[in-house]
């Protein structure tokens, strides 16, 4: 669960970090990450 | 007492470097290779005369294979002579006119783009300058090592606090770093299309794989014999050491117990038993098919299926009786980065080949490794690979059905711009389709760089070179850290063969 809570937070900070660099005008990247985004807390424990 | 201490699944180049690793530290190690022919799609296939790579073409960062060839205490030179490839690519657009080499050297590139966008050239060097302390650091420090945890993470930032500067290529684009650089169409072209390398075009890739442009110019090799000399030389070295290579031997399952894997079921019934067990091959296809969900907490089962297979790549083989008129090893069918990004989401994603002005353009890489090595086909004769990017589904076909085709599409584009005369000449052609490559490596998916390396594939979120979930169970090939691509491999076999000898000591 800590792991857990851990992963979350790190993503959230990428995610952050993306909404306040990336330009409007260029949101693929943004969007397929932002599709993959809710599946990396699981990835971290494969 | 187990059979053996280890038991390695698949004799690619990852899964040999880990094997000779742990023999090299005294473990009684097996090779389990399904084919009858080692390296996976690092190797070589000869047919009437012509002897064809059947996927990589070239060595990039050949200081993995030195690194390789310490640690074992071996001399690299005697096991995979090498052959140095110069200039490194040729980029052509005949239909345009246009046409430009880049030189190993730096600054012979730079020469080279300043014939056409000189104050590109001027940006290259100042990229070459930027990029070389990062490059250089990133790959002492993050290569070689394990990134399996947040903690491993925080141990590379200590030990190496610059890569913090390199955190923004993770978040960036590929495309959004060339682009900063380069103003040009063609120079910007020939600095994007190695996100493919990675899986992905150039607005989709991390940033980082921008540094890929500039590691190439470290200098690239070609093995003498074709690219098999790759992984024989380190099957070589692995049985010089004491080890155990078996060939048509097809693991299908790994006998777990209490969540620890406890050796390996070949396909006729023959039960192996290890201490440990080494998986290089796709880690989807490790967990899904041979694990099974029945050994998998259920996070880590949705973790597996949410794993993204990397981009098939169609092969064409070819011999010619000719020299062709080509002028390096490698030649680029020169395409925008526009064009690039657009195949993939407009095209590629949709299960369709590229079209313009209502006919198909295959994009692809030509490879003429008869040049560097004339033994690989008969006397006056040469052989040709294309190495394409297509969709492993397409809509309304099946490779089966379309194979014949899809040559005479990337042959009629290859005509158009590269080799005006090609179809003339043509004595052999052949080829794998992602199908084929599923079939023949068992790579699902026909990926052969195994999954997809975006950030969220990437390090820590990339399945693990020791298994979270299986005791003893290891992992090593494309679909672990570091990555795809042979420089990657290798690296990845290093770090698990690592792993492994501190587990077991």
């Amino acid at each position: 669960m800590k792991k857990m809570i851990v992963a979350v937070g790190v993503i959230a900070g990428v995610a952050a970090y993306l909404a306040a660099t990336t330009e409007p005008s260029d949101w693929r990247y943004p969007k397929m990450l932002m599709t993959q985004l809710p599946k990396m807390p699981f990835r971290y424990f494969v | 007492m187990p059979d053996y201490d280890v038991v390695v699944i698949g004799g690619g180049i990852g899964g040999l470097a880990t094997a000779a690793l742990c023999q090299k530290a005294g473990l009684k190690t097996l090779v389990l290779e399904q084919s009858e022919r080692i390296g996976g799609c690092c190797s070589t296939y000869e047919t009437e005369g012509f002897h064809f790579d059947v996927g990589a073409s070239v060595l990039e960062m050949p200081h993995a294979f030195e690194e390789l060839f310490r640690r074992l205490g071996m001399d690299r030179e005697k096991y995979i002579p090498l052959i140095e490839v110069d200039p490194i690519y040729d980029y052509c657009d005949l239909e345009k006119g246009r046409r430009f080499s880049y030189p190993t050297s730096v600054e012979g590139t730079a020469e080279a783009i300043a014939q056409f966008a000189p104050e590109d050239a001027k940006t290259f060097l100042k990229f070459a300058k930027d990029f070389t302390p990062l490059v250089s650091g990133l790959v002492e420090n993050f290569f070689y090592d394990p990134c399996m945890s947040f903690l491993d993470s925080l141990k590379l930032v200590i030990r190496y606090p610059q890569m913090l500067k390199a955190l923004p290529l993770f978040v960036t684009t590929h495309q959004k770093v060339v682009s900063k650089y380069f103003k040009n169409e063609d120079v910007t072209a020939s600095m994007a299309f190695q996100s493919f390398y990675g899986g992905l075009p150039p607005d989709l890739c991390a940033g980082l794989y921008a540094m890929i442009g500039l590691l190439e110019h470290e200098g690239i090799f070609y093995p003498e014999g074709g690219m098999i000399r790759v992984p024989a030389g380190i099957q070589e070295a692995f049985e010089d050491l004491g080890g155990e290579t078996r060939f048509n031997a097809r693991a299908i399952r790994v006998i777990v117990e209490n969540r620890a894997a406890k050796g390996v079921e070949l396909w006729d019934g023959e039960e192996i038993t290890a201490g440990c067990v080494v998986g290089a091959i796709n880690a989807k296809k490790l967990y899904e098919d041979m694990v099974g969900r029945e050994h998998l907490p259920w996070h880590v089962w949705r973790g597996v299926q949410s794993l993204v297979l990397s981009m098939p790549c169609p092969m064409i083989y070819l011999g010619v009786d000719y020299e062709p008129p080509l002028r390096a090893h490698h030649t680029m069918n020169l395409t925008s980065a526009d064009v690039m990004n657009d195949y993939w989401s407009d095209y590629y994603l949709k299960g369709k080949l590229y079209t313009k002005g209502g006919r198909t353009e295959v994009m692809g890489l030509i490879s003429w490794a008869s040049k560097i090595d004339p033994s690989l086909a008969p006397e006056g004769k040469h052989v040709l690979t294309h190495m394409g990017l297509a969709p492993y589904n397409l809509v309304g076909n099946d490779w089966d059905r379309f194979k014949e085709q899809y040559i005479d599409e990337a042959i009629a584009t290859i005509e158009r711009s590269m080799i005006p005369d090609l179809s003339e000449h043509i004595v052999y052609r052949d080829m794998a389709s992602p199908k084929d490559l599923e079939r023949m490596l068992l790579h699902p998916g026909g990926a052969v760089y195994g999954i997809q390396t975006d950030i969220s594939h990437m390090a820590v979120f990339r399945p693990a070179n020791r298994s979270k979930a299986i005791k003893n169970l290891y992992l090593a090939g494309a679909s672990t850290h570091p990555g795809g691509g042979i420089p990657g491999v290798l690296a990845g076999g290093i770090i698990t063969g690592g792993i492994i000898e501190k587990d077991m000591s």
